[in-house]
């Protein structure tokens, strides 16, 4: 009993320790060196490659249509003998030693999109010393020890879809911003892109702020309460269509015209905006990125240089041009900022 | 402790007693409410059902895919999912009675199975759509009284009835008391405990089904967290968690407390995480509460 | 030869709520002897060696270990002082090897504190080696035998250096050859001064292997007496001998057909071919010690042994009782040993425990009949006068003598033709236990069959019409109507010592 407790205890410590790099290490550096040529001929093989992708989890569509996209683009490529997938389930621990088997099978090239930031630092740290260049997408890690990071800025993404609320109410209005999950990466990004860009607009005032967990019961549950505590909501700033599209719910039902909702490019939020007629913009957090990752892996197993750092660029899809992404037939869940063949969207 | 509630919530916020924000909370109150009833008759017994988010989600899911907005599909796919539930809930007091295993342990990893059974059926994104029918149980009203809490008072009214007043209930209330005292006297120990998680797996189902309703499509992690907020109203409810003890009335007034918490702390404009510690500030003070009532009952 | 003296314990006293479980004994033991401690059930045996172990403090009394006064707060002060006590639940834990159970909590550690694992094999090696057993070290526990555990109860009681050992009834479940074994080992302790406290029911066992034994009944100390003064009978006469006061009610005169006939009943390792009847009206008594098998038999009568074999005649009809229910609806009730776990849900009010068993009858359509309900409890309350201040009471705030009655009240509701009490007045205070027996003969007298299984002798002869012994899973004897009956006799069959003649 005892010695299950100093375990504990232990384990408690060093994720403490962990929690705490984390915190300290400054992660602007990316984009101070995204310019920057990284040289892969060291990394050059003549086929066949070996390479694993280990992914942290296809718990949400945004993750299955990524995931997609990755798997999409590999079977292109007849250079690539095989291609190893391992899914941690959101759980780092398990991603470290999904990593470790993948060595073990002796690949050339690791993707690796990560469960939490630091945690996987030790994993592409080992995989970098023993010559497998790494490949991060998505989510970063804090360590330098890759060779690219490819992504679509949050930060941007957040800040775009405040400046055209902004631009929409004529930089004047009452605005409620529904964040994701407190302290989560992505969450905190888009909404630090969202405040930067609202110090350009002293006429817009936030009335408040609250995070909804990327749940739609939630969204809808807390933008019913804020319409009750506020009469005047000139404007909705969601930073993903999850909590989003409960939030439009909400201000269907209370009666009043709908303001100004921002979203993404997931379907449902397209297809309540097309069918309710609300001003919406959708900022896309490109489900491609994944196929980007493994067209830059191929770059490096070719000797190619690859940048740095992949900025992904988001699609932003207005009124005008809604109608080409809107798809009524298809499922709610699906991200229409695809660049999937129809034969390979998820099938029933 | 819920009438004080409403006069701290008049206070924090006059808005509170608006119509419309009444209406919310019921509405919001009523998938919570819903599984409560379950997760009462559960805990009754001396058991914790952990599988309920994940059967509520299922439920949704099939919900949305099957039904796909049409209103002739909503009976039968609500017995389907109903089934489902049962299904859940039967294989929880299977393990748990003939494997004598801890139903904490057992209802998890049931929860686990119908999270990848409702991933593998969506492909992680799920389709379909809540026809209008299922949208008034979760949305409608009659007049300000909105339909689903309808539905949930009279599940716990039919259920207290049960409980008080049938063989059936009286058996549950011995096996929480003392599973051995029980099986001496006769009473079919395994089968009682099977019939009320197979019943907090039917209210589970239906949960999900007035969250679809309220939500309006199938979302993966519709539910996430009810589990726990049931547990936190039934034991806010005086229901003690050795099993045995409580009741149905105590569950309505923990739900409608619990919900009219978070909505307090929203329109005193704290953040809504700031709701997980009141919540559960307000567990401890229930649980100290009821000790004090215990020990001053046995007094006398 | 004067022998020294190891272990003297002086007056000591322990009460309990209600009882004196021990007045004023008196033990002594001598270096290097096999000293028996002989009782009856609650004759105080336990009671003492708890004390000796720390495990329990006494009201009154001093130890004195070779001479000299000491004190024993906790059960870590009685090892450390040489003092061991096997207890006959064996406390190995079956998951671990034998080496990690000898050493457990004081593992050997070197340098860095990691442990030394092959010196405590070795040690272990050594320490079995003196038991004279071979038993691989690495062994499980889970895969030894009950004797092959006690053995390594033993070395790891050497390990501790005790210079006393107690065994508590360490022959309740070896095989002859095994029985022979241990005595062997016990010769072998004392020839090297080990000091042996030895427990036992057996008293055959106790002839043989004994120097000296104390027999202690109801809580005081009768004497020590050297096991050459002492024959069988004399033996059992000391152990029993008593004067009681209690009054039992009038036996039965008359008995009626046969309600519960019971041919060859027999459970694997539980119950060997046991054949008993009961008629309406009578009181049949079972005695027996500690597993001798008499709770076992009425469980194996309330359905909770389905893979019995043999036959079961209620009423002139075989029945099968496979399940607690079946032997509800055949017109059993068990009023079990323990009431609080297990014949009464505590929380509960008495309402509701009084119509627990008949739950299913008090319906109209689906839901209870209230009436019908309180009309039920009010009767049995009235009749049985359970003292309660309403219906909704708690039961666990009732006096024990009134809780039994309401579980009594609970088989009354199931109007059941055969009644099972196990250990009836078990905790209960005098004046209650009169009510309890007055209210068993009553129902007796109303034409129920009643099997009363008891450890206590005086109740078992004061209130029984017939009295079967039982040992070792068998009835052993059967005293018959107006048969003479005496403690001494029956003591002597359930201990066992017939099978000597």
């Amino acid at each position: 009993m005892k010695r299950v407790l100093v375990v504990l205890c232990v384990g408690l410590l060093f994720w403490i320790v962990l929690a705490g790099v984390a915190l300290a290490q400054g992660w602007v550096k990316f984009l101070d060196s995204d310019k920057m040529l990284v040289d892969t001929s060291m990394y050059a093989k003549t086929p066949p490659w070996k390479i694993g992708f280990s992914n942290a989890s296809i718990s949400n569509s945004w993750r299955v249509f990524f995931a997609r996209h990755v798997e999409y683009e590999a079977s292109k490529h007849p250079e690539i003998a095989e291609f190893y997938v391992t899914d941690a389930q959101d759980n780092p621990t398990k991603q470290l030693a999904d990593v470790e088997d993948l060595l073990a099978k002796g690949i050339d090239l690791l993707i690796i999109s990560p469960a939490t930031e630091a945690a996987l630092n030790p994993a592409v740290e080992k995989a970098m010393e023993k010559g497998v260049p790494v490949v991060v997408v998505d989510r970063k890690v804090t360590t330098d020890a890759y060779v690219t990071f490819v992504e679509s800025s949050n930060y941007q993404m957040g800040k775009i879809m405040a400046e055209w609320l902004a631009e929409k109410l004529g930089g004047k209005g009452n605005i409620v911003m529904l964040s994701g999950i407190a302290g989560a990466g992505p969450a905190e990004d888009r909404l630090k892109g969202a405040m930067d860009a609202l110090k350009n607009y002293p006429g817009i005032k936030v009335l408040e702020q609250q995070y909804c967990e990327w749940s739609p019961v939630l969204g809808k549950q807390v933008m019913a309460t804020l319409i009750q505590k506020y009469p005047q909501i000139d404007g909705v700033w969601a930073d993903s269509a999850l909590q989003g599209s409960g939030a439009i719910e909400a201000l269907q039902e209370a009666g009043k015209p709908i303001p100004p909702v921002t979203g993404e490019d997931m379907n449902r939020y397209l297809k309540m905006w097309k069918e309710m007629g609300f001003e919406g913009v959708a900022v896309s957090f490109p489900t491609w990125q994944g196929q980007v990752a493994v067209q830059k892996a191929i770059d490096i197993l070719n000797g190619i240089a690859v940048p740095r750092y992949v900025d992904c660029p988001r699609v932003i899809i207005t009124k005008e041009n809604l109608d080409k992404f809107v798809r009524m037939d298809l499922p709610d869940e699906f991200f229409m900022d695809s660049r999937l063949p129809e034969e390979w969207l998820p099938k029933r | 402790m819920l009438v004080a509630l409403f006069v701290v919530a008049g206070i924090v916020s006059p808005i509170f007693y608006r119509p419309q924000n009444i209406f919310n909370v019921l509405q919001q109150a009523s998938a919570l409410g819903v599984v409560s009833v379950g997760q009462t008759l559960v805990i009754l017994s001396g058991g914790i059902d952990l599988s309920i988010a994940s059967i509520m989600a299922t439920s949704c899911v099939f919900a949305a895919a099957l039904m796909a907005g049409k209103n002739s599909m909503v009976i039968p796919i609500t017995l389907f999912c109903l089934a489902i539930g049962a299904l859940a809930g039967f294989l929880n007091g299977i393990i748990t009675t003939r494997r004598n295993a801890p139903p904490f342990i057992v209802t998890l990893g049931t929860a686990l199975i119908f999270q990848g059974i409702r991933f593998v059926y969506t492909k992680g994104a799920p389709f379909g759509s809540i026809p209008s029918w299922l949208r008034f149980l979760g949305r409608g009203g009659i007049g300000f009284v909105p339909a689903s809490v309808i539905i949930f008072l009279f599940l716990a009214l039919v259920m207290e009835a049960i409980l008080q007043r049938s063989a059936y209930g009286r058996k549950i209330y011995a096996v929480g008391d003392n599973k051995v005292a029980a099986l001496y006297s006769g009473i079919n120990v395994p089968n009682i405990i099977l019939s009320v998680y197979a019943l907090s797996g039917i209210f589970a189902a239906f949960g999900g089904l007035v969250l679809a309703g309220y939500l309006g499509f199938g979302d993966n992690w519709a539910g996430k967290g009810y589990e726990l907020d049931a547990i936190a109203a039934v034991v806010v409810g005086g229901t003690s968690l050795a099993g045995g003890e409580g009741g149905m009335g105590g569950t309505v007034v923990g739900v409608l407390l619990i919900t009219i918490l978070s909505n307090i702390v929203l329109l005193a404009g704290l953040p809504y995480q700031f709701q997980q510690i009141v919540k559960g500030l307000v567990v401890a003070a229930a649980v100290i509460f009821y000790s004090f009532v215990k020990v001053s009952g046995e007094r006398r | 030869m004067k022998q020294e003296e190891a272990l003297r314990m002086v007056n000591i006293s322990k009460y309990f709520p209600g009882v004196k479980a021990l007045d004023r004994v008196t033990f002594t033991v001598n270096q290097g002897e096999v000293h028996a401690l002989v009782g009856e059930n609650g004759a105080g045996k336990s009671t003492l060696m708890k004390i000796l172990a720390g495990a329990l403090q006494p009201d009154e009394g001093e130890i004195y270990l070779e001479g000299e006064k000491v004190f024993i707060p906790t059960p870590q002060s009685a090892w450390e002082r040489g003092i061991s006590i096997i207890y006959q639940e064996l406390n190995l834990l079956p998951d671990l090897n034998v080496v990690q159970n000898i050493f457990l909590g004081r593992e050997h550690r070197g340098r860095l504190r990691v442990l030394s694992y092959s010196t405590m094999i070795r040690e272990a090696e050594s320490l079995l080696a003196r038991v004279g057993v071979g038993i691989a070290p690495q062994t499980m526990v889970r895969n030894l035998s009950v004797a092959q555990q006690q053995q390594v109860e033993i070395a790891k009681a050497l390990s501790l250096n005790a210079k006393i050992l107690v065994m508590d009834e360490p022959t309740a479940s070896l095989s002859e050859t095994e029985v022979e074994k241990l005595f062997g080992i016990i010769r072998d302790l004392k020839s090297k001064g080990v000091t042996i406290v030895y427990i036992s029911h057996r008293l055959e066992e106790v002839f043989r292997i004994a120097d000296r034994v104390t027999v202690l009944k109801d809580g005081k100390c009768i004497g020590t007496y050297s096991i050459g003064e002492l024959d069988r009978d004399k033996l059992v006469k000391l152990m029993v001998g008593r004067s009681f006061s209690e009054t039992f009610p009038e036996k039965a005169k008359e008995t009626g057909p046969m309600v519960v006939e019971v041919r060859n009943l027999s459970v694997p390792r539980i119950l060997k071919n046991v054949n008993f009847s009961v008629r309406a009206g009578e009181i049949v008594g079972f005695f027996g010690l500690v597993g001798s098998g008499r709770t076992d038999l009425a469980k194996a009568l309330f359905g909770f042994y389905p893979h019995y074999s043999g036959e079961i005649v209620v009423k002139g009809k075989t029945v099968k009782l496979h399940s607690p229910q079946r032997a509800i609806a055949e017109g059993v009730g068990f009023a079990p040993e323990d009431r609080k776990s297990e014949g009464l849900c505590l929380g509960l009010s008495v309402k509701d425990n009084c119509v627990m068993a008949v739950l299913d009858e008090m319906r109209s359509t689906f839901f209870l009949n209230r009436r019908r309900e309180t009309g039920l409890v009010q009767k049995f309350v009235a009749d049985l006068r359970i003292k309660t201040p309403h219906f909704y009471q708690r039961v666990q705030n009732l006096s024990g003598g009134n809780q039994q009655k309401v579980v009594l009240a609970k088989w009354l509701a199931t109007r059941p033709d055969f009644l099972i009490f196990d250990e009836p007045t078990r905790g209960i205070d005098v004046g209650a236990k009169q009510e309890i027996y007055h209210l068993m003969r009553q129902l007796a007298s109303q034409g129920k069959a009643i099997l009363m299984i008891s450890s206590e002798l005086p109740e078992v002869i004061g209130m029984s019409d017939r009295i079967y012994v039982m040992h070792d899973g068998a009835i052993v004897r059967e005293f018959g109507w107006g048969e003479r009956v005496d403690e001494e006799r029956i003591m002597y069959f359930a201990a066992g010592l017939h099978v000597e003649r």
